[in-house]
């Protein structure tokens, strides 16, 4: 057997004024050799699959592998040129199985579905018979091409996504035994008419999730899969879609679908967003006698295409003369070089935030002391080591600020401790995420509020402007079947 | 005869709040091979040193050459590693003549006086009778200690600063004089009790620096230098001072300064800074009957270590909704890598200055065409260009703006057109530069003016808040000699 793998992947929020190219992908990771390297949240896949074949003897060709960060669409010659390379590479070395690692909600421009667009050229040149695997993040949109041309696709299960590296596995499995001729697999998705944030460490998702692995492996089911859809992006098939592999058999395939759409419809009221604003979470800290409470900044996640800088959270905590909380992650190279340039102990002028875009909320102006300062930093998701380059931690008279160098959400308190900041003494952590936080701070908090703030992705799926899709769909309709 | 030379240069403005560090030199200059690479203004110099030198058949060693763009205070362990280098490669190889090109306003952490004491310090290694020659900035503090340890200093006498080689050759003569025992150099200063801009394309700067070269080599008197002063920069001898150097005769010295500066204080009303501020400065150049109209946005300019990125100029321009407008430079790097990803003929939305401190103004959302991008610019002036970096041009609806990520002052029209930018399509090109950018723009501008901005360089020289300068100076009182 010879397998072919590659990575290609960005989350595209089609709102956010960030554009994605050729420096967007430099700054993430473009690599020829991405097995030889650390792995990180796309390329671990990758790292499994080459280890798995390589123990059944088989052939493995290494193609491109390109992530970046989420933002705006993907430049069109930027995108085609690195379709076009894995591609090139699938012709010449003509795989018996291709297995791939993207994200599922990559847009660019003249493209709405770049997973689809590369399914479907693949299959072309491999012909009917062989095995393409894809394994997706679940913010994608689950596209009628994706299903066409892929043999089998896989979800990750969680979100936080700590389980990258085991659906990977699970996938290669499947693929393996799909090529050795012992399995027809056959996929069948199903529309839930819903879009929500689903947090996949609490109920009543976490019971859904078990669900999904119970399902796996009994009745000829292969694989079942949630797509949660990712919902800031402007495309026609924005949304929850449940998604299931049997062997050879569609109509159970359709069925169990159906079965596990009706379920997470049954839960809905469950995965209903009614989270605090900002005003409603620090009345919670500020009636606190617990220390370390965790409030998430959802808006102004970057790992959604928002720029992590946004001011709203910090405005409120300086008009409410709030002491002894961490605020991270603000992302402004020109601002770490400032800081390094001044040197640790410092005291600075800064002008912090406001500065990409409308939805960072305005500039605000802080007399700070640069408080450590520390390069290389790394943050672990799930398994994955996540890049965030120069790290500086920022004190303005008690209000704790982390700055960096690389556009990052905040996936861990070791951000702060890593500064030196002693997390214990802080009323709360406040990180810059929507739900990736979750794993590595609700170890070390007592209480984690997730915050509706203002930004790039405001969590309230009812308000944004979609042109693509019909807004027949739960929340903004509380009934999208009658 | 064994020469040594060196550059260390950094113009401090002790009011900006971005600090000088490693980082800030390695972005403009850090050589220990400077006249091996490309002459820049502080480092040219350097190469007509070595070329005199070595036409007499003298020794040349040469030391480091750094340089930072202007901005605040330049750390202590920063400015002691530079120095401490340069004075070991004077210990190290005990020179006749040291040659010092630097620009006589540093002020660093525990420092206000870098120049000082550089020399103070190379003059005690090479005793009383070795020669240490100093060209520098006319905007520098001239001081007590830059006096006792120093042969020779001589300022540029233009602003713009053209005549940056020319007063090198000027030095050289000097220092060849003095080192073969023709002359005896004395120097003695005035102080003029004033703080202004001193133009000299005005007519009565005009005379007074033909003046000053008309009187060299007269009579005895062997150099005469304007220091204009560097009014951002807060320390106890802040101002304007005439220096001159006579051959033995310390009395000639300090009559033909004092003579000198009595006359720039005679002048004083029409050297007074009277610019209009922005509305006024734009109603003119609305009713202007020929174009391009050159405003200078003065505070704004990188040269005296503002951010290059206040908005004033254009929140008024599109208040006014004026069109064939030009401008630059506004200093985003991370905009300016936004606009790489995006590619020329890029629609963007962009979030424009505003972003370093309350002197930038508030930032400026904007629809914009990107226009063009050019790596690796320069611009000319005088007879070195300048380094640039990346120039991306922006147009918002007939608003065309600069954009660069290397932090510099608008010098030349060369910028534009390097960007196939037309100005004679233009009505009105603003300009963020005190003054250097008249020697480049003069020429294609049908009427130019400065205009008193607000930002980190006000031209209310009475209202600068100094701490260490005894408010005894014109124009913060009338007759600072009572």
């Amino acid at each position: 057997m010879k397998l072919l793998i590659a990575c290609l992947a960005t989350e595209t929020n089609t709102f956010s004024p960030m554009p994605t190219g050729r420096l967007a992908f430099e700054a993430g990771m473009v690599a020829r050799d991405a097995t030889q390297q650390p792995a990180m949240l796309l390329s671990a896949p990758l790292h499994e699959w080459r280890r798995m074949a390589e123990e059944r003897g088989w052939e493995v060709v290494e193609s491109l592998t390109a992530a970046a960060q989420p933002a705006g669409r993907t430049i069109r010659a930027v995108y085609e040129a690195f379709r076009d390379e894995i591609l090139a590479d699938v012709k010449t070395h003509q795989p018996d199985v291709l297995l791939l690692s993207m994200h599922g909600a990559m847009a660019a421009d003249g493209y709405d579905d770049c997973e689809g667009d590369m399914m479907q050229r693949a299959r072309a040149i491999m012909g009917p018979d062989k095995v393409i695997g894809l394994e997706l993040d679940p913010h994608n949109h689950l596209t009628r091409t994706m299903l066409d041309n892929a043999t089998l696709i896989i979800n990750y299960k969680e979100y936080p996504h700590v389980d990258a590296p085991e659906r990977a596995r699970e996938l290669f499995i499947m693929a393996a035994d799909a090529a050795e001729g012992k399995t027809k697999p056959v996929m069948r998705a199903h529309d839930c008419r819903m879009l929500t944030i689903i947090e996949t460490m609490k109920e009543p998702a976490m019971s859904y999730v078990q669900a999904m692995k119970d399902a796996e492996g009994k009745d000829g089911v292969l694989s079942v899969s949630l797509t949660h859809g990712f919902p800031w992006a402007d495309v026609a098939d924005v949304g929850a879609k449940t998604l299931v592999i049997t062997d050879a058999n569609p109509d159970k395939a359709a069925s169990v679908a159906k079965d596990f759409a009706d379920k997470l419809w049954d839960i809905r009221d469950g995965l209903r967003m009614d989270y605090p604003d900002i005003s409603g979470a620090l009345d919670v800290v500020q009636a606190s006698n617990e220390r370390t409470l965790t409030l998430a900044d959802m808006g102004d996640n970057a790992g959604g295409g928002a720029p992590a800088d946004s001011t709203f959270m910090l405005r409120a905590l300086l008009d409410r003369g709030i002491k002894d909380v961490a605020h991270g992650i603000f992302w402004d190279p020109v601002l770490v070089t400032m800081c390094q340039d001044a040197g640790v102990g410092a005291r600075m002028q800064v002008r912090l935030g406001g500065k990409i875009c409308a939805e960072s909320g305005e500039a605000v102006d802080l007399e700070v002391t640069v408080r450590a300062i520390r390069e290389g930093m790394t943050q672990m998701m799930g398994a994955s080591e996540m890049p965030m380059g120069t790290g500086v931690w920022l004190d303005a008279d008690g209000v704790h600020l982390v700055v960096s160098s690389l556009r990052t959400q905040n996936f861990s308190p070791s951000v702060y401790t890593d500064l030196g900041m002693d997390i214990t003494q802080m009323r709360a952590l406040i990180p810059k995420s929507t739900n990736h936080f979750y794993q590595n701070f609700a170890k070390i908090s007592p209480k984690v509020i997730h915050v509706k703030t203002p930004g790039t992705v405001t969590p309230d799926m009812t308000i944004i402007p979609y042109t693509k899709r019909d807004g027949n769909f739960w929340p903004k309709v509380e009934n999208p079947f009658t | 005869m064994k020469l040594l030379i060196a550059a260390l240069s950094n113009e401090t403005n002790t009011f900006s709040p971005i600090p000088v560090g490693r980082s800030a030199f390695a972005a403009s200059l850090i050589t220990r091979t400077p006249t091996s690479v490309p002459a820049e203004p502080f480092t040219i110099p350097l190469h007509i040193w070595r070329q005199g030198a070595e036409a007499k058949g003298w020794d040349v060693a040469e030391s480091l050459a750094a340089r930072a763009q202007p901005a605040g205070m330049v750390s202590r362990q920063i400015y002691e590693e530079f120095r401490d280098e340069i004075l070991a490669d004077v210990a190290r190889e005990r020179p006749d003549i040291l040659m010092l090109s630097m620009h006589g306003a540093m002020v660093a952490d525990g420092y206000d006086d870098c120049e000082g004491d550089l020399m103070a310090r190379a003059r005690a290694i090479l005793g009383a009778t070795a020669i240490i020659s100093l060209e520098i900035d006319p905007h520098c503090h001239l001081t007590p200690q830059m006096l006792d340890a120093a042969t020779l200093i001589v300022c540029f006498k233009e602003y713009p600063h053209t005549d940056i080689p020319e007063r090198a050759h000027d030095l050289f003569a000097l220092t060849v004089d003095a080192a073969e025992g023709r002359t005896l150099p004395v120097m003695r200063d005035f102080d003029c009790r004033m703080i202004s801009m001193y133009p000299t394309q005005s007519p009565i700067m005009r005379s007074f620096v033909d003046d000053m070269i008309t009187t060299e080599g007269q009579g005895g008197i062997l150099s005469l230098s304007l220091v204009h002063g560097f009014p951002y920069g807060d320390t106890a001898v802040t101002g304007t001072r005439m220096l001159a150097i006579a051959d033995g005769d310390a009395k000639l010295a300090a009559q033909t300064a004092q003579a000198f500066g009595m006359r720039l204080w005679d002048n004083r009303e029409a050297l007074r800074i009277t610019w209009p501020d922005i509305p006024a400065a734009l109603d003119r150049a609305q009713q202007a009957k020929a174009y391009p109209v050159v405003l200078a946005d003065t505070a704004d300019n990188a040269g005296g270590g503002a951010p290059s990125d206040s908005t004033f100029v254009l929140q008024e321009i599109l208040a006014r909704g004026l069109k064939d407008v030009a401008m630059a430079v506004f200093w985003d790097p991370v905009l300016v890598t936004m606009c790489l990803d995006a590619g020329v003929g890029a629609h963007m939305r962009v979030r424009l200055g505003g972003k370093r401190s309350e002197a930038s103004g508030d930032a400026i959302d904007l629809e914009v065409i990107v226009r063009a991008i050019c790596e690796d610019m320069t611009q000319d002036f005088g007879v070195v260009p300048s380094p640039f970096g990346t120039g991306v041009w922006l147009e918002a609806d007939g608003v065309h703006l600069v954009v660069n990520d290397s932090r510099t002052q608008c010098l030349h029209p060369s910028l534009f057109t390097d960007l196939g930018l037309d100005l004679a399509q233009m009505k009105i090109v603003v300009v963020k530069s005190s003054n250097h950018f008249y020697a480049g723009f003069a020429p294609i501008a049908s009427e130019v003016i400065h205009m008193a901005s607000p930002g980190t360089l006000t031209a209310d020289f009475a209202a600068i808040p100094y701490a260490k300068r005894d408010p005894a100076y014109w124009p913060r009182v009338e007759n600072p000699y009572a």
